[in-house]
């Protein structure tokens, strides 16, 4: 699966991949210029192995239409912000609309709320970007790279939201049509699902980040 | 001063003792590691008077229809506590230097301006200027003045409660001092190298022959040669020895009133745009450097982008001019370091170690600054279309780093493109930095010897790019999809030494020499 990960500069976005594919995490990382690539696999629950290609993107404006060019055949992005830094969240509303220009209708979007170590500089209140999160029927989750927290839940929660989309999807592409999802169009397909996962992610995190 | 003070150069008296050639005795001395290298000594007799203001004719300056407006407009924004930085920088003998607080100081009369033309746009400025500075005076009334450059490092002073937009955090005020001699760093030259005698035989001249330094620069400049020999090929210092002294003391004249006026200026929201931006990035670029860690060097390194970022609006600031600046910068830093803590055989890779920089005084790094700000405008007009709206001059070179890695290895070639790897995936970077984050930087220094003895930066590179790709061929033939991105975009070169980059440029020589004409401009 292909995943990218996008937000404005300097939220964090390299050091979440790096944390997630080596465990590592440098103050010392450089800005990414263009785009970087990583990948890991993970085993879900059920035994399967979801193999994460992940695309990681400059956040200035000047490379949008670069790193644009990736969305395209991502299946899910990571938007990132960081929560000591408001005008990285405002911007969220932005990074949507190029996923909604760029990216397959069908993308799961996660918001991440990235440093959530800093808890002395946070501006950015975990229930405004739940709320965000919900209303824009996305789902939502608080990391820090730099103490691992959530890192690991983030990207799994993503690869195993698209990995049970991808194979709803694939069933009910089978003409049989079997019992265990109830087959459904599409586009109601994804809302539905999105929504249920909010709901689901919400408590779960909230005791975590505060 | 002592760095506290925010002053500016004007007319009241300096207390000047000393002559330029006494200065210059001095400094040869220090060079020679006779003398502490302390306080600068002050000034030259009073015949000129401190800085003009003006700004090079043609470039933006400031938006002065922007001035008013936005200055009343309070801000309401977000707010947070500020910096407010001090800086200094030394003018060019035999340029008096004097002192007075910012609040008996206005801005330099246009008049006294060696760019008079520039008087209408000058005043203006100096009127924003003069609000700010009168606003400044408190802080600055008790603050003793003296015309000797700072001993103790500048530190950026902080505005205490000062609270304001993100818009208006921005370095404040010049300080003029005396400036080193220029022949100063070649005090540290090793004469006994055949090479070195001849760098010094060309740059003695009255007229130097560019033609024959670009020739002997191409392998290699000796660091302590690089600034003068860098600003000579990039066209920023003249080639004519009787005209040098006074162009490069009107041109770091110029940067000063530049920078002075567009951060001392109210930030539209292009300005806070590009700063917020700058400010992101400085803290990390070339981190693992002890020097880019000293606040004195991410104030210089911002002044510099910022500068020529709102002075170039087409392209603003993009992420990777400030790799580009920090490597000019460092190269015109390390002689400056030599001579700071006397070491004449110094190392590059050490003095870039260095954490404690007090010996590095006001004056040497303001000279560091200014210069390094001019080669970067420099370098940047050569490339300005790689930052530009949709990076046309990116695009270009990786289309010709595809067309050159066809005809240099069908079979490489035909690999990556099989594999799914365009040059974009992994040559965009090389593009843009010009290699500095694929080595150590002494090395990408090196490598840039060769760039600014090739007249055209981006033309000579494609093919060193070409050449890169090629030393690593066997690793790449066997690598897969996955490999071969994560290989090319963390290229294994922690352990190069000078003599692989020489061979890495005379195999992008030799590429050159065969396929040029085949892969076209």
């Amino acid at each position: 699966y292909t995943v990218v990960l996008i937000g404005d500069s300097a939220v964090g976005k390299s050091n979440l991949l790096s944390r997630f594919t080596r465990d590592e995490f440098s103050l010392e990382s450089k800005s990414t210029i263009g785009v970087e690539f990583a990948t890991r696999s993970i085993s879900t629950d059920d035994g399967k192995v979801l193999k994460a290609q992940i695309w990681d993107t400059a956040g200035q404006e000047r490379y949008r239409a670069i790193t644009s060019a990736y969305y395209r055949g991502a299946v899910g992005a990571l938007l990132v912000y960081d929560i000591s830094k408001y005008e990285t969240f405002s911007n969220v509303e932005r990074w949507l609309k190029e996923l909604r220009d760029h990216a397959e209708n069908h993308i799961e979007v996660m918001l991440v709320g990235n440093k959530s170590d800093l808890r002395h500089l946070r501006v950015v209140m975990t229930e405004d970007a739940e709320a965000f999160a919900q209303e824009n029927g996305i789902s939502f989750i608080e990391t820090s790279a730099l103490d691992a927290s959530n890192v690991e839940e983030a990207f799994s929660s993503i690869l195993t939201k698209i990995y049970e989309k991808v194979s709803r999807k694939s069933m009910n592409s089978d003409a049989a049509g079997s019992g265990k999802t109830k087959p459904m169009a599409n586009n109601a397909s994804k809302v539905i699902v999105v929504d249920n996962e909010n709901d689901d992610a919400a408590p779960a995190k909230k005791k975590k980040c505060c | 001063m002592d760095g506290k003070g925010s002053v500016c150069s004007g007319d009241v008296g300096s207390g000047g003792m000393g002559s330029a050639s006494m200065l210059a005795s001095v400094f040869a001395r220090l060079a020679r590691g006779e003398v502490e290298p302390g306080p600068l000594v002050d000034v030259a007799p009073a015949t000129e008077q401190g800085a003009g203001t003006g700004v090079e004719t043609g470039e933006k300056a400031v938006d002065v229809g922007e001035v008013g407006g936005a200055r009343s407009a309070p801000s309401t924004r977000k707010t947070r506590s500020v910096r407010r930085q001090h800086w200094s920088v030394p003018m060019h003998p035999p340029g008096v230097v004097r002192v007075v607080p910012a609040a008996l100081c206005p801005r330099p009369a246009a008049a006294d301006s060696p760019q008079a033309a520039d008087a209408s746009q000058a005043a203006d400025a100096s009127q924003a200027a003069d609000a700010s500075q009168a606003a400044d005076a408190p802080q600055v009334a008790d603050t003793p003045q003296a015309v000797v450059a700072p001993q103790v490092p500048q530190v950026p002073q902080t505005d205490e409660g000062e609270v304001d937009s993100p818009r208006s955090s921005r370095p404040v005020k010049i300080t003029l001092h005396e400036l080193p001699p220029e022949a100063l760093p070649s005090a540290l030259l090793d004469m006994s190298k055949a090479r070195n005698q001849k760098f010094d035989a060309l740059l003695s001249a009255p007229i130097i022959d560019l033609e024959a330094l670009r020739a002997l620069a191409w392998s290699g400049v000796p660091a302590v040669l690089r600034p003068q020999v860098w600003a000579l090929l990039l066209g920023y210092a003249p080639s004519r020895a009787d005209r040098r002294v006074g162009v490069l003391a009107r041109k770091r004249r110029e940067y000063v009133d530049a920078a002075n006026t567009l951060l001392e200026a109210p930030f539209g929201s292009v300005e806070d745009a590009i700063m917020t931006q700058i400010r992101k990035d400085l803290p990390r670029t070339e981190q693992s450097l002890a020097i880019f860690r000293a606040e004195r060097i991410q104030s210089a390194l911002e002044r510099i982008l910022f500068t020529w970022a709102v002075r170039n609006p087409a392209s603003g600031y993009v992420q990777g001019m400030n790799d580009l600046a920090a490597t000019l910068f460092v190269t015109f830093l390390v002689p400056q370091l030599a001579i700071a803590v006397n070491d004449p055989h110094h190392q590059t890779a050490l003095l870039l170690q260095l954490e404690d920089l007090s010996e590095l005084n006001e004056a040497q790094l303001a000279l560091v600054e200014a210069d390094s700000y001019w080669c970067f405008s420099k370098m940047l007009d050569s490339i300005h279309d790689n930052f530009i709206v949709n990076l046309p001059g990116i695009y270009r070179n990786l289309d010709k780093l595809e067309r050159l890695l066809g005809a240099m290895n069908p079979r490489l070639a035909s690999h990556l493109a099989e594999s799914g790897i365009s040059m974009m995936l992994f040559a965009f970077r090389w593009m843009t930095c010009f290699l500095v984050r694929e080595f150590p930087l002494p090395l990408a220094v090196r490598l840039w010897d060769t760039y600014v003895a090739e007249s055209a930066f981006n033309d000579f590179h494609v093919y060193v790019c070409g050449a890169l790709l090629l030393h690593f061929v066997d690793d790449l033939l066997e690598a897969s999809a996955e490999e071969l991105i994560m290989f090319l975009q963390d290229l294994p070169t922690a352990t190069w030494t000078e003599t692989d980059i020489e061979e890495l440029l005379s195999k992008a020589y030799v590429a050159h020499s065969l396929y040029a004409s085949k892969v076209g401009p």
